[in-house]
């Protein structure tokens, strides 16, 4: 097992490696001189302010030396400062990545606890009327537009019904009530694709598993189909869902940067786009090497949870 | 709408899918006798038509000027505008036969340029291996290790607001998974006699690419295409939603659903039909893909019980 995490650990470098150069080049690279972002519209500058600033901010240095430098002190924690505001990057994502995590995870909870149960009851009768209606409706949830949905549901139960608040965000410990009452709408709307996803993964993942012999088996000697599913045709089949889940999570940072935006919630997502408009390289920057470095930690544990529940998979790459 | 990774990518090297080598035409046309059999297949392709006629058309049947302002603001919908008329007084239906323009021509190109590099790489991934691969899958790794929409963002904010932009932001998204998908299947099928007979009898790397790999793989490329564009589609209007997709005035249905989003309680038309019509667009694509994967691929059809 533990040859297994190591090897699994090692492969993360070279990923790694590209993640931090490709980062580093498109912001110093394709964005060009941020001494003209920082001076701005700042037409006093000389040339040599211009030149101090250069020196002062290491750019006159060739280009992997830059990189290696910043390497340096993204690898220790330091993402350096905002261009706009007198904070660090990493104070700043601090702050917000609460907000993203508690919507990222509840997100994720609500969509497996919907998910699971419709992929599992659509593999036990292929073909069947109810197994047409779930595949439909997952086919139709991976196809709406996560901020629609969000408008939508705004529309209907904030603006029509006045049952639920439209936007805004309290944190959980100063009103739990009120912060949950806030973020079932978030919810709701990032969590819709991934039910359609997860129910179509566990289908197919449980209808592979009921093919196999040991199903077979367990049925041939007379258990009650109840116990052959819970003992033998469940555990098996969740098991691939753990590294999907795993790789989709990418995905679901993704659609929570736009469900940020439209229930005006704080998180990281509401921070990158904020950046992104205000073209502060620095903090685009370090929370595009925070998340994808996120990324692959979880795709790492999500491969080593597989490996501990599957020894079959230690086996073969151990 | 979720992020699809490829089947390969959940079984390692990749599992082959549909690998007959039955030509792709000859395949459609027994396909085609049972194109009823797919309902999400002529639902998709129903919906893309619908699409397309109004995009193309869109200088015929538009009843105002797209970009033409007018004192009647943020109207309801009536016989004189069809959807509606937005802030500015603009027709919210011209808008949308406009905006159609731009996301079908996005998801398209993007596809493509994708396709074209991602398939590339992918060929030649699987068929030369050793360091050129192990070089390649560690790039696509970290490729896929950004969210597609950070990617996207990311991309978009460095080349700067404009179509090609977009387009190329979109394009270098859908790289890793054409890259991954053909690698994957070009390894299945370099271990198949046929291959195997190829190169005995001295058939060069060229032609083994183009008249062999290629062939077999144009089922699992055509799915894969159909269902990026979808996701280009909804890509472009995340981006236009979030205020970076292409410039105003110029219509997209994502910036028209962020602009009407602000006045949701006067006039809900201007969010509610925009974003209705990204939903269809995306919702064509996938039902096409979906369709296709069914009707090409009678072992997935096995699998998933029909």
């Amino acid at each position: 097992m533990l040859r297994y995490i190591l090897r699994r650990v090692l492969q993360m470098v070279p990923v790694l490696f590209v993640i931090s150069v490709a980062t580093f080049l498109l912001m110093h690279v394709v964005v060009g001189d941020p001494t003209l972002l920082i001076l701005g519209q700042d037409t006093s500058a000389t040339q040599q302010n211009v030149d101090r600033l250069r020196q002062s901010l290491g750019l006159n240095r060739p280009l992997p030396v830059q990189y290696a430098d910043w390497l340096r002190h993204v690898v220790v924690g330091d993402l350096g400062r905002s261009m706009r505001f007198p904070v660090s990057v990493r104070a700043a994502v601090g702050q917000r990545l609460p907000v993203t995590l508690e919507l990222t995870f509840l997100a994720l909870g609500l969509a497996i606890l919907i998910s699971l149960p419709l992929g599992v009851i659509a593999a036990l009768r292929p073909g069947s009327r109810l197994d047409v209606g779930i595949s439909a409706v997952a086919a139709v949830t991976l196809s709406v537009p996560n901020f629609w949905l969000g408008v939508v549901l705004i529309f209907v139960f904030a603006l029509k019904l006045h049952l639920l608040p439209s936007s805004g965000y309290v944190p959980f410990t100063k009103s739990p009530l009120g912060n949950l009452r806030l973020m079932i709408l978030p919810t709701i709307t990032l969590a819709t694709a991934y039910v359609g996803s997860f129910a179509r993964y566990t289908r197919s993942s449980m209808l592979e598993v009921l093919d196999e012999d040991y199903v077979r088996t367990a049925r041939a000697k007379g258990l009650t189909s109840g116990l052959v599913l819970r003992r033998h045709a469940l555990r098996n089949a969740l098991l691939p869902i753990v590294t999907v889940i795993g790789l989709e999570l990418a995905g679901l940072f993704g659609g929570a940067v736009v469900t940020e935006i439209v229930f005006s919630l704080p998180g990281v997502g509401t921070l990158l786009t904020e950046s992104i408009l205000g073209r502060d390289v620095s903090m685009v920057q370090g929370i595009i090497v925070l998340i994808t470095v996120a990324v692959v930690g979880v795709n790492l544990v999500a491969d080593v949870v597989y490996g501990l529940l599957d020894p079959r998979i230690r086996g073969a790459y151990g | 709408m979720a992020e699809r990774f490829d089947v390969s990518a959940l079984h390692g090297a990749g599992a082959p899918v549909a690998l007959e080598s039955v030509r792709l035409g000859e395949r459609l046309r027994r396909a085609s006798h049972t194109v009823w059999a797919y309902p999400q297949l002529w639902i998709g392709v129903l919906v893309l038509l619908v699409l397309l006629v109004g995009a193309l058309a869109a200088p015929v049947i538009a009843p105002y000027d797209p970009t033409g302002m007018s004192a009647a603001l943020l109207k309801p919908p009536s016989a004189a505008h069809l959807f509606g008329t937005d802030t500015l007084g603009r027709d919210t239906f011209t808008r949308i036969l406009y905006g159609g323009r731009l996301s079908l021509l996005v998801g398209s190109t993007s596809v493509l340029f994708g396709m074209i590099v991602g398939v590339g790489l992918g060929l030649v991934s699987g068929y030369r291996l050793g360091w050129v691969d192990t070089v390649l899958m560690r790039c696509v790794d970290g490729m896929m290790a950004f969210p597609s929409l950070v990617l996207a963002l990311t991309v978009a904010f460095a080349l700067g607001p404009s179509l090609s932009s977009v387009i190329i932001a979109l394009a270098i998204v859908r790289i890793p998974g054409f890259a991954r998908l053909t690698r994957g299947q070009a390894l299945a099928l370099s271990g198949r006699e046929f291959m195997a007979a190829a190169t005995a009898v001295g058939v060069g790397p060229w032609r083994i690419v183009w008249r062999h790999y290629l062939p077999n793989l144009v089922n699992v490329i055509l799915i894969q295409a159909s269902i990026g564009a979808g996701a280009s589609i909804f890509a472009e209007a995340s981006l236009g939603f979030l205020g970076l997709s292409v410039p105003p005035p110029a219509p997209s249905w994502g910036a028209m659903l962020r602009d009407g989003y602000a006045y949701l309680e006067v006039n809900p038309w201007q969010s509610i039909v925009p974003g209705a019509f990204i939903f269809l667009a995306v919702l064509g694509f996938n039902f096409l893909g979906d369709g296709l994967r069914d009707a090409l691929d009678p072992q997935q059809r096995r699998r998933r019980g029909r």
